[in-house]
């Protein structure tokens, strides 16, 4: 899974950011509480808590990021969409569309 | 598909009507109106009172969906049908629904309000929530169109459900909260309310409630199908509906685990896609996802790469995870999916026909990491190249990365292989000019990157090149002063170079470092004693004598740990004293030696051993070689060999020429006679580990394997020694898979984990596929000549270095004093894939004494009076 995205920081953040970033998610998902949602944000953050961490991940990264396409695509958008609910308009748009399905 | 059903009539059986409604009711759980309603058509003739609910139930099914559609006309037609076959009261909702679509949501409003709130008679509960959804999904601003207490009570619970939505959007939980409280237990919108109670929990990261809500929802509400897209998100697929139809004809997935997802219906993967804002994009993916399944995993890539524009990324979003899927793949994909996905990108490659620069981009790195081992240097090296122009183009310059970069392909091309050959002989470096010019160019990029050094220094070290391992070790040292490694690696060059006291200076200051790592006392009392070697050896025994007290402070009481055992010290202060000192020094230091010593056959193999490393000189030979055996021969025990064993071992490490050949035959007689006392099954299994690959070793081993299985048959240890071979494993065929099983199984049960993952890799080597058979007509049989020439080259094998050769004259002086049943057992045990006739020359070499013919002489090189460098630990 990409680590930025699980931090929910972008690539230019530094490393007080990416820190921070880190410290805010431990916060909301303690590892009593959310023991599985934990590893994934520590093993995130090991992944680009600095830059040299950084570098290594973007040359020799190779952990799988799904089984397939749209479990690649589920698996980001577990992540992506959990950081915010709809606007009120796309919310509106969403149920309409779910009330054809 | 269902089968088409075959007309009813009067006549039809109970079972085949039984059947059809069962297929009948599994469309309309399915929501397939229109194929249910043709279905029923049919037989309804047959039994009008049992089949015309589910008739209407089918048209009511379709009306509404043609009407959530858009498509009111073809609804009113629908409706018509159904008022002539349904009850009035059945179809008021219907009716209420047609309304609203084909009027303005306001001037409908009032009749929503009154036949929910005010009904003339009571709806039905699915009616109530298809009514209540309508009117929630109108998002008019609502003003009371009645003044009954329950319509007034309607229109504020509609407001609060809007406001909750509205602040859930807002992210104000404590409003969606405030809100959600005015909305009734019993309300018609009450299904409303466990809806946004599911998304807030959703967003609070609350996964179990969220899912229970979700799963609470009543079933074809608006908020359940808005549900199936979070139920998805949150793991539960068994709450989405699946494609049946694909999942029963799909093969396994290439790289999806047993039991892993099912396809999913393009209604949902479009829903999910609307939460994170990929809009639209559901047919592609499904399309790339059936590719994938069915193992076209090129096909499925094109699929993605045609459909997604913006494909592929190097962005953070589902395009960018969908790209990083992609080139990731190869390193999980089977070999046949990862060679075809591969072969695919080559092709865009060659042909230069990438879709923009991330695709060549990444296509260059994937090819890169995944050939890394086997790809030819030269492609190795351009393709990581071509990353890096790429990524620099794309993203502009970063020293640091590039340098990382450069330092990981100089450690590809410094990779060591054996080269191919039947004679194991020294490994060498893939492109070993190469990796100096890749590292050195990683070290110019980021002077601190300290992996490229030590890499780099490694290679100098494989390389021999000792002068530039030794300056670059300065920079190093300049460079890093606090890095332990770096200290270690330059006291280790100094003590090479004889370099003693700049070698201790670096040792104390990584022990100011680390005061825990072994490694360093080891290091600074061989430091001590090699000088105090050169000492006694240049005539200074007194400063020699001092030097070897110096290392009183690192010394142990463990009487195993050879290098830093106080009787160790006193052994190697015997040693020299008896070459260069005094023999009164040296008797008083070897009787101090032999107090402290485990044994006396351990104090005497060790002086040996130290003094042959002391003269690093080839033949065994030492004044303790004589006492030592009378020793053995009193001392002998499983035990005693095994820490004569170590101390060999010990002896190699500091000094790799050692080659105790003739010790080791000494010990493997010892060993046999020692077998007759007892011992234990660890040091029975040290013994295999420590001796087990050794000749001389191969008869008492035997012997120590049988007794072992014969107390315990099953052992999987000396099980798999037994069927692989001992010291011949390497000469014979591995064995068959029914043999290696059951040891497999006996060491999953006692949970041998080692023996566990040797026979699990012999199983995975015999399922490579065999070497293609000869060519037909080829015939194995030798003549004469053809012995001959096999035999010389058997016994004059190209490129056989000299320290085989005395593997190979004992193998002659075998085969030259055995019985003819020993020379057949000879050739089935140590030469099986040597054909007879050739083996038969080689047995009339042996007989003829011809021994082993050396191979020729290096011209000798002026000898220095210096004892070699480069050469690791004590001499």
């Amino acid at each position: 899974m990409n680590p930025y995205l699980i931090l929910g920081v972008t690539r230019e953040a530094d490393d007080a950011l990416i820190r921070r970033a880190y410290l805010a998610a431990v916060r909301a998902a303690t590892p009593e509480g959310h023991p599985v949602r934990f590893q994934e944000i520590s093993a995130a953050y090991e992944k680009i808590k600095d830059e040299r961490s950084r570098h290594r991940h973007e040359l020799f990264d190779c952990e799988a990021a799904g089984d397939s396409p749209v479990d690649a695509f589920l698996r980001h958008a577990r992540t992506q969409a959990r950081r915010a609910p709809l606007g009120f308009d796309a919310m509106k748009e969403f149920l309409r569309a779910s009330s054809k399905s | 598909m269902p089968s088409p059903v075959p007309t009813a009539s009067p006549s039809a059986s109970a079972p085949s009507a039984h059947f059809a409604e069962q297929r009948v009711r599994t469309l309309l759980a399915e929501e397939k109106w229109r194929q249910a309603r043709d279905e029923l058509k049919a037989l309804i003739k047959a039994d009008r009172a049992r089949f015309l609910p589910l008739l209407i139930q089918a048209n009511m099914g379709l009306a509404r969906k043609m009407l959530a559609g858009g498509q009111a006309a073809e609804a009113r037609q629908v409706l018509s049908y159904l008022a002539a076959i349904a009850p009035p009261s059945e179809l008021r909702a219907l009716e209420l629904e047609l309304a609203m679509r084909s009027a303005t949501p306001g001037q409908s409003l009032p009749q929503f309000f009154t036949a929910l709130a005010d009904p003339p008679a009571p709806l039905a509960e699915a009616e109530r929530r298809q009514l209540a959804d309508l009117l929630v999904m109108g998002f008019e601003p609502v003003a009371v169109p009645g003044t009954t207490p329950a319509q007034v009570g309607l229109a504020a619970e509609l407001r609060a459900i809007h406001a909750a939505l509205a602040a859930l959007a807002a992210q104000q939980w404590s409003v969606v909260s405030e809100q959600l409280r005015l909305v009734s237990h019993r309300s018609a919108l009450s299904h409303w309310t466990v809806f946004i109670k599911g998304v807030a929990a959703f967003h609070a990261d609350d996964t179990d409630r969220a899912g229970q809500l979700f799963q609470a929802l009543p079933p074809r509400t608006t908020p359940a199908r808005a549900a199936q897209p979070y139920l998805v998100l949150l793991g539960d697929l068994s709450a989405a509906p699946a494609s049946a139809t694909f999942i029963a004809s799909a093969p396994k997935p290439a790289s999806a685990p047993s039991g892993g997802l099912p396809l999913l219906t393009e209604a949902v993967v479009d829903q999910v896609g609307r939460l994170i804002g990929a809009v639209g994009v559901a047919g592609t993916l499904l399309r790339a996802e059936r590719h994938w399944r069915e193992g076209g995993v090129a096909e499925s890539y094109r699929a993605t790469r045609e459909g997604v524009p913006a494909f592929p990324s190097f962005e953070p979003d589902w395009v960018g995870a969908l790209t990083e899927f992609y080139f990731k793949a190869p390193h999980t994909l089977t070999e046949t999916s990862r060679a075809k996905l591969m072969s695919m990108f080559d092709g865009l490659l060659v042909g230069q026909r990438w879709k923009n620069p991330v695709e060549s981009l990444f296509s260059y790195r994937m090819f890169s990491l995944v050939d890394a081992a086997i790809a030819p240097v030269e492609i190795l090296r351009k393709d990581w190249e071509f990353f890096l122009v790429g990524r620099r183009a794309l993203r502009g310059p970063n020293p640091q990365l590039e340098s990382l970069a450069y330092g990981w392909l100089g450690e590809q091309l410094a990779r060591s292989s054996r080269p191919p050959g039947f004679f194991p002989s020294a490994p060498v470096l893939r492109d070993a000019k190469g990796a100096v010019e890749v590292l050195q160019k990683s070290i110019t990029l980021d002077p601190a990157n300290l992996d490229a050094h030590l890499r780099l220094c490694g290679v100098y070290d494989a390389l021999k090149e000792t002068s530039e391992r030794n300056r670059l070790l300065d920079t190093m040292t300049a460079r890093f002063p606090d890095e332990k490694l770096v200290l270690l690696r330059a006291a280790e060059s100094c003590l090479d170079r004889r370099a003693f006291v700049k070698g201790l200076a670096y040792l104390a200051r990584a022990r100011q470092l680390d005061q825990l790592d072994p490694r360093i006392p080891e290091l600074t009392v061989s430091a001590h004693l090699q000088q105090a070697r050169q000492q006694f050896q240049q005539g200074h025994a007194p400063k020699g004598r001092e030097s070897v007290a110096e290392v009183a402070p690192w010394l142990t009481d463990r009487t195993e740990d050879f290098s830093r055992a106080r009787w160790t010290s006193a052994v190697w202060l015997g040693v020299f004293e008896r070459r260069w000192g005094d023999p009164t020094h040296a008797a008083a230091a070897e009787a101090l030696a032999r107090a402290g010593a485990p044994s006396r056959s351990t104090q005497l193999f060790f002086a040996h051993v130290a003094h042959r490393l002391s003269e690093k000189r080839g033949p065994c030979e030492s004044p303790y070689l004589a006492e030592f055996k009378t020793a053995l021969r009193a001392d002998r025990s499983v035990g005693e060999i095994l820490r004569l064993l170590r101390i060999g071992a010990y002896g190699c490490a500091q000094w790799e020429d050692l080659r105790p050949i003739a010790e080791n035959r000494l010990l493997a007689e010892a060993l046999g006679a020692s077998l007759e006392r007892p011992f234990t099954r660890a040091d029975a299994v040290e013994l295999l580990t420590r001796a087990g690959e050794d000749f001389g070793f191969e008869r008492p081993l035997q012997r120590l394997v049988k007794k072992v299985l014969h107390a315990d048959p099953l052992d999987p240890v000396f099980r798999l020694w037994e069927v692989t071979g001992g010291p011949q494993a390497r000469f014979h065929l591995p064995p068959e898979r029914h043999v290696l099983q059951p040891i497999l199984d006996e060491a999953i049960r006692r949970r041998d984990e080692v023996t566990t993952r040797r026979v699990r890799a012999m199983l995975r080597d015999l399922d490579h596929p065999p070497l293609p058979p000869p060519p037909d007509g080829y015939d194995p049989v030798f003549d004469g000549s053809e012995a001959a020439e096999a035999a010389e080259e058997f016994l004059h094998p190209p490129g056989l270095p000299p320290e085989l050769a005395p593997e190979y004259e004992e193998l002659l002086e075998a085969l030259r004093t055995a019985s003819p049943a020993d020379v057949r057992a000879i050739h089935e045990t140590r030469l099986p894939e040597v054909p007879p006739e050739v083996f038969d020359v080689i047995v009339g070499i042996a007989k003829g004494g011809l021994g082993l013919p050396r191979p020729p002489a290096a011209p000798r090189k002026p000898v220095r009076p210096a004892p070699p460098t480069n050469q690791r630990g004590l001499f």
